[in-house]
């Protein structure tokens, strides 16, 4: 037994160390994964927006962007019902941290941002925020 | 290698790990196998939940709390499990953040790197981090990572174990998904108060508590490597104990030139009739060395008892002791009580040694011997006979397949005896064994 985490010990810390080689030798963060076509990205309007507000089938607006984040809901860290209470909900200060958005939001990392990126899939006709700021 | 005994004890521990798989398990959804990257992300949410069980199984274990061993068969087989259960929970844990890397990677290593390392006040994750890194500190010296260690730097440093189950708590309650809220909930809760409890009551509490104070009265160099020390208790709370215990013995001698204050395991010599408590130590380390030349008068305090060696009750089974070396002494206990008691038993005691004059405690017991009914002693000496074998049992003791046996001393005759008792057709029930091997 003592061989065998002795093992392991050693093994943990080279994967860390190979990890953080490849991290250091990898080029620059990659472009956003939808690019911006002559057209712009699909619009999508608040009233398709909103259908999708289940943890099944999860859209979420964010600075104006929306994200399918569906797939992402059972993988996300912090416990499921964070992320499904934003489901069809714009969010933006959810991932920013900011404002009254329960004590377990922060502001999310720079990975977040990333990992955000490969679930857009359009941009929201009308600014939620803008139309709850003028209300 | 032994089939490990499942007493009690040991099937407790092993339904709650398996009943928690189980519940992990359920836990599985349908996205979790849609990709690679879902079932990675699953096993590492799977390999912490059982990791954590078992970190926090092995904390509660640690309270070592007197007559609790007897359920895994003695304290000794208790650490076997801790020790079994922090090996499991350092692997699993160790897999964790891993796992969750490499799902969360996408094929990209600097995307896993930047999983591992969040930003700094990503606390909830740090928290993790730390847990996993005080685990291997107080971890190091148990599993030997740098070389056999010093007993009194590993005890010190298993003090971490606390710092490290709260943060392990912490991390969990802010990222636990897998399980339901309400069991997740109520398992790390009771789970987390108990292993806590036992932190406490072990590093803190045991010592106000659970330790019996006693004088060292005489002391009796049986050699030059070994002395008998007999302690006289202060106060009226004394020890109540069976023959071929073992307690924690502490020293309070400032002259000692190491181990003051130390506590270190062993075995009482005495009966359990007597009025006094001995204590047999054989020199084997700076400590044990040290205490040979204690000072008449000083305090030392005891805690225990521990160990279920011999059976509660006893019965008429006929029994084969096998002890090595210092292993006599549960046997020196036990050959004094039936002394003691003056009742006829049939035993027949192998004490190997390397040559006679290593023997201790040889003259008392054939003195033992001549005037007990039933109770038969042979020496096997090593340098004269080599190893122990069949041979040699069945010359001396022929009925030996039929007995009970009773077999302590080094890992190696451990090991050797129970191999013969096995290869003897002895029900695995009626072998006990004793080992000092703590660590």
């Amino acid at each position: 037994m003592k061989k065998l985490a002795f093992a392991a010990f050693i093994a943990f810390w080279s994967v860390i160390a190979t990890l953080l080689a490849l991290a250091m030798l990898a080029p620059p963060a990659s472009e956003p994964a939808v690019p911006a076509t002559a057209d712009g990205p699909p619009s999508i309007s608040l009233a398709e927006f909103t259908r999708h507000a289940s943890p099944g089938d999860c859209w979420l607006a964010i600075e104006g962007r929306v994200f399918d984040v569906t797939e992402y809901v059972g993988r996300h860290p912090a416990p499921r019902e964070v992320l499904t209470a934003w489901c069809g909900r714009e969010a933006s200060a959810a991932m920013r941290g900011e404002g009254d958005v329960g004590e377990t939001q922060h502001e999310h990392s720079a990975r977040a941002w990333r990992l955000l990126d490969r679930y857009h899939i359009g941009a929201l006709e009308e600014d939620p925020r803008v139309e709850r700021a003028s209300q | 290698m032994n089939r490990p005994d499942l007493r009690p004890g040991q099937l407790t521990i092993a339904a709650l790990v398996l009943l928690t798989v189980v519940a992990v398990l359920l836990g599985l959804r349908n996205e979790d196998l849609r990709d690679l990257a879902a079932l990675l992300d699953y096993l590492g949410r799977a390999s912490a939940i059982v990791g954590l069980l078992m970190l926090l199984l092995a904390a509660v274990l640690s309270a070592r709390l007197p007559r609790l061993d007897r359920h895994f068969g003695g304290l000794t087989h208790l650490w076997q499990t801790h020790h079994r259960l922090g090996a499991g929970s350092l692997l699993l844990l160790m897999a964790h953040p891993l796992l969750l890397a490499l799902a969360a990677s996408a094929g990209s290593g600097g995307e896993a790197v930047a999983f591992l390392f969040p930003p700094l006040a990503d606390w909830a994750l740090w928290s993790g981090w730390a847990a996993l890194v005080l685990m291997m500190l107080f971890l190091a010296p148990s599993f030997s990572f740098f070389g056999r260690p010093h007993y009194e730097r590993w005890k010190h440093l298993h003090r971490l174990s606390g710092p490290a189950v709260l943060l392990a708590l912490l991390h969990s309650a802010q990222y636990g998904r897998t399980l339901p809220g309400s069991l997740q909930t109520l398992l790390w809760w009771l789970l987390g108060v108990l292993a806590l409890a036992a932190l406490v009551w072990h590093f803190g509490l045991s010592r106000r508590f659970g330790r019996r104070r006693y004088v060292v009265e005489r002391t009796m160099m049986v050699a030059n490597n070994l002395v008998e020390l007999v302690l006289a208790p202060v106060g009226r709370r004394r020890l109540r104990y069976r023959a071929g215990q073992f307690v924690y013995l502490t020293p309070y001698d400032e002259t000692l030139s190491a181990g003051h204050g130390e506590e270190h395991p062993y075995t009482l010599s005495s009966s359990p009739l007597d009025e006094h408590l001995r204590v047999a130590i054989k020199d084997l380390g700076d400590a044990s060395r040290a205490i040979q030349t204690i000072q008449l008068g000083s305090r030392v305090t005891v805690e225990g008892p521990y160990g279920d060696f011999f059976p509660r009750r006893d019965d008429d089974r006929s029994q084969l002791w096998i002890a090595g070396g210092i292993g006599i002494t549960p046997f020196l206990a036990r050959a004094r009580h039936i002394a003691r008691l003056g009742v006829p038993v049939d035993v027949h005691l192998i004490y190997c040694v390397q040559d006679e004059a290593r023997a201790r405690f040889l003259d008392e017991l054939r003195d033992h011997a001549a005037a007990l009914p039933g109770f038969e002693l042979t020496a096997h000496l090593f340098y004269r006979m080599g190893p122990l074998d069949r041979d040699f049992l069945t010359e001396h003791c022929p009925d030996h397949a039929t007995r009970a046996w009773f077999i302590c001393g080094p890992t190696p005759l451990n090991r050797l005896a129970r191999g013969m008792a096995r290869s003897a057709g002895v029900a695995r029930r009626d072998i006990h064994t004793e080992a000092f091997d703590l660590l």
